[in-house]
């Protein structure tokens, strides 16, 4: 199992949202990399699909403390970018990606970064629980399907983990865990074991 | 201590400027080890390009979950007089987020330090048309309080475009210097001479 942090917020015109997580690499870095750069292009179709623009989509994979590759992509070609692969296979490597892209809702860049984090742990032989921190509405939300809250910091209550929630920022965020099954409406991945 | 402000789009090619810039200025520098001290700044809370600067063995702090030009500020500032107080390098490279506005950085750095701040600005020749229709107030700001701008990129336009795309960068800021790069290519020295005057 795999834990997926995910953070998510706007800023103006920008949706910013990321993931972080480590992985044991079933197949080696060389493979991961190469994952990781098949769902940036298709990353790019999801843009285009949405008619929306990417600023950038970036991930890197980390390994100890010193080596890191980066792919990237603004809405092309995938670069990459980095140390040279490791000699030794890693045990665990970090992944982040994260993505700044205009003309979507906040919540479909949030999905598109989760079904890269399943993607890339199914072909790991993982699976993977999302821990979010995010500034957008959930469509379940008690204020109701009708809600139209617009507003940028909009922050939510209803939430099942409310007796642990320790909001405390100004921007009233909630960071959570939870099986994202369970309160959102929007197409998730179904994980195997 | 001289201040360094990295401007420019997403995906224009700032990282990529970075490296070669931070090489020249360690080339140049008496102080191998503490010449150059980058401030990454990344609006998401997952940095991607820290991880790249310090795999080439630099000097980097970094600055997440916010644009230093607004709700970053503060702690820019903060990063900036420790960095004074700690290391005192020769340089510090700030590297905007892409949707950064430059001058609104400068401002705040130069009114708290009283330390010049030049600003590099790095234009994409491959999507400026786009970017420039689709944001033109975010773009235009990005290159018009610039002392050098970079025109990144050529190599995916033609000459002609590539030409018309300097004489629009031109027309927002007459006076700042304006090389056309290739920044995943080896830049010559001279575009660096901007920054000792």
């Amino acid at each position: 199992m795999i834990k997926v942090e995910i953070n998510a917020r706007l800023h103006e015109e920008a949706r910013v949202a990321s993931a972080k997580f480590e992985l044991k690499p079933a197949a080696g870095v060389a493979a991961l990399r190469d994952q990781i750069a098949e769902q940036l292009r298709i990353s790019v179709l999801w843009a285009d699909e949405q008619e929306a623009m990417i600023g950038h989509i970036k991930a890197y994979v980390q390994w100890g403390t010193e080596a890191a590759l980066m792919l990237s992509t603004t809405g092309s070609a995938v670069e990459v970018k980095g140390s040279d692969l490791p000699s030794d296979e890693p045990e665990i490597a970090e992944v982040g990606i994260t993505g700044i892209v205009f003309g979507t809702e906040l919540e479909a860049l949030e999905d598109r970064l989760e079904g890269m984090a399943a993607a890339i742990a199914g072909q790991n032989g993982q699976w993977c629980v999302y821990a979010h921190e995010c500034e957008h509405h959930h469509h379940d939300h008690e204020h109701g399907e009708d809600c139209t809250c617009g507003d940028h910091d909009h922050h939510h209550h209803h939430h099942e983990h409310d007796e642990a929630c320790s909001c405390h920022e100004q921007e009233h965020h909630h960071e959570h865990e939870h099986d994202h099954h369970d309160h959102h409406d929007h197409d998730h991945h179904d994980h195997e074991d | 201590m001289k201040v360094l402000l990295l401007s420019g789009f997403l995906g224009s090619g700032k990282t990529s400027a970075l490296l070669q810039m931070a090489a020249y200025m360690v080339r140049r520098s008496g102080r191998k080890d503490t010449s150059v001290m980058i401030i990454e700044n990344e609006i998401g809370e997952v940095g991607v390009d820290d991880k790249v600067l310090k795999a080439q063995g630099l000097a980097v702090r970094e600055l997440f979950a916010g644009c230093a030009c607004c709700t970053g500020g503060a702690d820019l500032i903060s990063d900036i007089r420790t960095i004074q107080e700690t290391v005192d390098p020769e340089w510090i490279i700030i590297e905007a987020t892409g949707v950064a506005y430059p001058l609104e950085i400068k401002n705040n750095v130069e009114a708290c330090f009283r330390i010049p701040v030049k600003i590099l600005s790095m234009a994409d020749a491959g999507r400026w048309k786009r970017l420039h229709s689709y944001m033109p107030q975010l773009i235009e700001a990005q290159v018009d309080s610039a002392d050098c701008i970079l025109l990144n990129k050529v190599d995916l336009v033609d000459e002609e475009t590539a030409d018309h795309i300097a004489g629009e960068l031109h027309a927002y800021n007459p006076q700042a210097e304006l090389h056309k790069v290739i920044a995943n290519k080896p830049i010559d020295d001279a575009v660096w001479a901007f920054l000792e005057r």
